[in-house]
Order: structure tokens, then sequence, then C-alpha cells
């Protein structure tokens, strides 16, 4: 396979042309006027002084009218992010760079144009930036560009001042990377600001939602969902688990923990919690990315002429639960389906149709939380609904548009009684 | 080392990424707006600490900036390769290549064709090996599709 690209490169750069010579490439350069002349500093001090008494006529002007000029409105949230990691690397090389375990991150947005600015900030103060375009098919969780930055400079590459561990094979070929980015809650900064959907997990192949409970964090009552995906992988069985703390109040994410363990590579964990969230009024120029070139561009990933969209714009709720019909106990032609749901006198069951093969269904049962089930082809997995939530957000995928809808049980659990 | 010495010394290298990258047509100009701008912006090539990888991206970086402003048009016309090269499937081949988006071509060309590990090649392209072996991946995935066709 690799040989049919190496050939086409061996054709093509048997035409490689004479490159651009030194004084072809000097005599294109911009070559910024740094000559002082003896009228310079008079021009500046001149200037200066026109600035300052054009600002001071432009406060004078506007001075109590500061509601219509204010900048816009933006979500901010501070995250203390940490990581810890234990290396194995069986029959591999480990390859540490050293670096910060922890960072401050501060997030703002989405502004208009639905993008987030991160700053990261080290122990040693040294701050490096992200800003991310956010929104691909309106999933406002995933990056469509990333514009990394240091010291207002363009970067071209990420966590520069961060410990990133990779395990690599002994020819050097392959390596297998340990540690996670600080980057990672701001490449998807929607799990700063949105909440976490029970359906996602509940529909994701391996990975599954075993467990939702209510917990106290800080002195709050919070929702905690713990996930595992214990699937395999080539180099040992993985064993991964996310946690995550949310605010019934709000919905909103307050601490994520990850943690990973591959049997030949190692354990990693990386927590992040957030430790202010508040609304600011930030100028647009703080999301500007004048300049820079996007680090990650999934425009690259699609193939030409892919419709795609850029926009951040969470569609509209597809109301599935319109979609849901209530089955009766017999409809239930799976036998191990059956025996998990496990139907009494007085329950009610309802049918979410995901796809052919696929469906949610909800067991609603008299003095009982309800229960989703998850199903594709057989059972996946089921987990009970949470409590003190009007309803529960599913999402799927159709036809490559993501569709939100809400299953808005509270209603029918009231019905009866629980 | 001047900055004429430092650019003589790379000027054929980048000038063969270049044409790995867009073709022969448009590699010089894309070499010299590159080195251009790394010049406006450092002073120079001297202040640079390791003026190669710096430099490949900045040629990477114009190549995608022009790729992205020219609405993903073929990057380079298929007058310009050589003739003779009708192997079954071949004119697919170049056909893919030239249709590859810029990171993806630049992770074929330094891994297929330099033989640079993934490692390496992410270290000149500026991203992480793991997106190097994804780029790698999905330009494989294009390739085995088309010649399943």
């Amino acid at each position: 396979m690799n040989d049919h690209f190496r050939r086409v490169y061996v054709e093509l750069l048997d035409r490689t042309p004479e490159p651009p010579t030194w004084s072809d490439v000097a005599a294109t350069r911009v070559v910024p006027a740094h000559h002082s002349t003896r009228s310079g500093p008079l021009v500046a001090i001149t200037a200066g002084v026109g600035v300052v008494v054009l600002i001071g006529v432009v406060a004078g002007l506007f001075q109590g009218a500061s509601t219509f000029f204010a900048p816009p409105t933006v979500d901010y949230v501070r995250i203390a992010w940490s990581q810890a990691v234990e290396p194995r690397c069986l029959g591999m090389d480990v390859r540490d760079t050293g670096g910060f375990d922890s960072a401050t991150i501060e997030v703002w947005g989405p502004n208009a144009d639905g993008r987030y600015r991160a700053d990261i900030t080290a122990p040693d103060g040294s701050v490096e930036r992200v800003v991310a375009d956010v929104g691909v098919e309106g999933d406002t969780r995933r990056a469509w560009a990333t514009y990394p930055m240091i010291g207002g400079e363009a970067l071209f590459e990420e966590a520069t001042a961060f410990r990133s561990v990779e395990c690599v094979t002994s020819d050097g070929r392959t390596s297998y990377g340990v540690t996670d980015s600080p980057y990672v809650p701001t490449h998807i900064p929607g799990l700063a600001f949105m909440s976490p959907r029970v359906g996602a997990s509940l529909s994701s192949g391996n990975e599954s939602v075993t467990e939702v409970r209510s917990d106290e964090w800080r002195g709050n009552d919070v929702v905690v969902y713990v996930t595992r995906d214990t699937s395999a992988m080539e180099v040992g069985d993985r064993d991964l688990g996310l946690e995550r703390w949310v605010d019934p109040a709000t919905d909103l994410l307050q601490r994520m923990v990850f943690a990973v363990d591959v049997e030949s590579l190692g354990h990693f964990e990386t927590v992040s919690e957030v430790v202010d969230r508040q609304s600011v009024q930030v100028d647009d120029d703080h999301f500007s990315v004048e300049g820079l070139v996007a680090s990650f561009d999934r425009s690259e990933m699609v193939e030409a002429g892919e419709a795609v969209t850029t926009t951040s714009i969470v569609p509209t709720a597809h109301p599935l639960m319109t979609d849901a019909v209530e089955v009766e106990p017999d409809d239930i032609a799976n036998p191990d389906l059956h025996g998990v749901i496990d139907p009494r006198e007085g329950d009610r069951l309802l049918s979410v149709p995901l796809s052919e093969t696929t469906a949610l269904l909800v067991r609603l049962r008299p003095g009982a939380r309800p229960h989703m089930y998850a199903t594709s082809c057989g059972l996946l997995t089921s987990v009970d609904l949470p409590d003190g939530w009007d309803g529960t957000c599913t999402e799927l995928v159709r036809e490559g548009s993501l569709e939100v809808g809400r299953f808005g049980y509270a209603a029918a659990v009231s019905a009866l009684g629980g | 080392m001047t900055d004429a010495e430092i650019y003589e010394s790379l000027r054929w290298d980048l000038m063969r990424y270049a044409t790995a990258l867009v073709g022969p047509d448009d590699a010089a100009d894309m070499v010299s707006s590159a080195v251009t701008k790394v010049l406006d912006a450092k002073g120079g090539l001297t202040p640079l600490r390791d003026a190669r990888p710096y430099l490949m991206r900045a040629v990477l970086n114009e190549v995608r900036m022009r790729y992205r402003t020219r609405s993903r048009r073929p990057m380079v016309p298929m007058a310009s390769l050589p003739e003779g090269a009708h192997e079954p499937g071949h004119d697919h081949m170049i056909d893919l290549v030239d249709r590859l988006p810029p990171r993806q071509r630049a992770a074929t060309y330094l891994v297929y064709y330099r033989e640079y590990t993934p490692t390496e090649a992410a270290q000149l392209m500026g991203c992480r090996p793991a997106t190097v072996r994804r780029y790698l991946s999905l330009a494989r995935d294009k390739l085995r599709e088309a010649l399943d066709e």
C-alpha cells in the first residue's frame, strides 16, 4: 500500500524545479524601516498627544452610554487541571518529555461566531492559548479548528510546557501516547459548558454507563455518572473510566475524572475541576486568530465536496418522545431482554426507535426510578434515570447529522405516582 | 552561519517538500512566500533554534493557506506530471494524491517517501505523532477505496 504513495512521489519529485535563490527570496522581502530620523521622536510625541486628545473626546462623548458599547457577554469557566501518569511500556522504551503536571485553564465563549478561547497557565506563569472554532455538523462539543499560540505568537505545536509520555517500540517506528493533553478540555470546550448526555453513553458500543448516583461534593448535591470502557486494544486490555460530576440545578459539569489503564502502556489519570463559573463581558478581539494558522483543522479530514458546516448551533431538538410507542411485554421478542426488564403488573414500557435494529426502551414502574435499556439487536446496557430532572437528553447520529431529543419522563412518573 | 548560508543548505529540501505538496508548478512560489514570511517575522533565519523544521512547517502552512483559499481545487495539474506513467491504476493514484489535503499529503511524503517515523514527521509538521498516524490512516483509506473501485 505504501509503495503506491512512494511511486507517485518518486515521479513527482523527478520534476522538482530549481529552488529560488537567496537573492530571489531576499528581494521579495518587505524590509521594515527602522531608520530613525530627527523628526521621528517629534512625530511620535505629536501622535501620542493626538491619541490622548482623541480618546478624551471619545470618552466624553459617550460617557454614560456604556451599555450601548458594552462588549458581548460570554460564559467564563476556570478549571483546575492535573494529571498523574505511571508508564509501564512493556517491551517498549519510555519517551518522557518532562514538564508540568498541572495547569489552570480559563475558557471564554462561545462568541457570536461560535468561537472559544482557552488560556492554559502553567505553574511557572507561562501561558499557552488555544482559540477553537467549534461546531461540526452542529455539535458544539467538537472543535472544527484550533489555533494555538504562546506569548501572542502562532505556535506550530501544542502543550509545550506540559509533561507528555509515550511508549515507543524498539524500532522507533511506532509510538503510543500514554498521557493526554491539557488541551483536551479546550478541544471540546462544550464539556465545560454543556451537560453530559446519558443517551450518548448508552448507545456507544463498548462504553457503558454503569452507575448514575446522587452524591455530595463541595457541599452541593451533584449527579455522578461513571462510564466504563473495557474494550481490548492491540496493546492489551484497556480499562477506561470516566466520572462526571454534574450540578443538577444547572446540568453543568463540575468535575471530571478520566482514568485509563492499558495493560502494556501504563496508567493515566487526569482531573478537571471547575473552580469558577460566571458570565463576563469581553471584546470580540479576545477571540482573534489574526495571523494564526489552525493547528488542527477538521476540513482536512473531509473529502473534497463533502458538505460540512462550521456553525456552532445546536440543532433543533427532535422530540424523540413523540416517536416513542408504548409497547406490551409480549412485544419484547428477545427473551434475554424480556428477562432483564422483568415487566410486572402496573409497568409501562416505552420504546424509542433509533434505527431498524436499535432502540431505547424505558420502563416506568410505580415507586421506582424510570429505567432505560439501550439495545442493539440485544441488550447493551441499562441504567436508572436520574432524579431531579424533567427529562433525559438522548442523541444519535442519523445519516450524518446529530439528532438531539428529550425524553420527558417526569410527567409520566408523576402520573404513576412515582 | 549567515541567513544566506542557512537557506542555501536547506533550499533543495524545502523545494522537494513543496513539490510533493503542491506539484512543480507552484512549489517555488510556496518556498519563496514561506521563507519571506519567516524572515519578516523573525528578522532572519539565524535567530531560529532549528531552521529546518521551522521552515518546513512554514512551507506546509503556506500550502494550507493556499489550499483553503482555492477551495480544494486540484493542486497538481495533470499536465505537469511526467509522461509515460500509465501503468494500470497509476492515473488513479496520481488523482488520489492530487486530492489529498495538505497535511495528509505531507504525512505520506514524509513517512512513506522520506521514511521518517511518525514521531519525526510530527516534529516536522508541528503536530502529534498520533495525528500523523491519523493522517496516514485517512490517506490509506482513500487509497484503498480508490483501488477497490
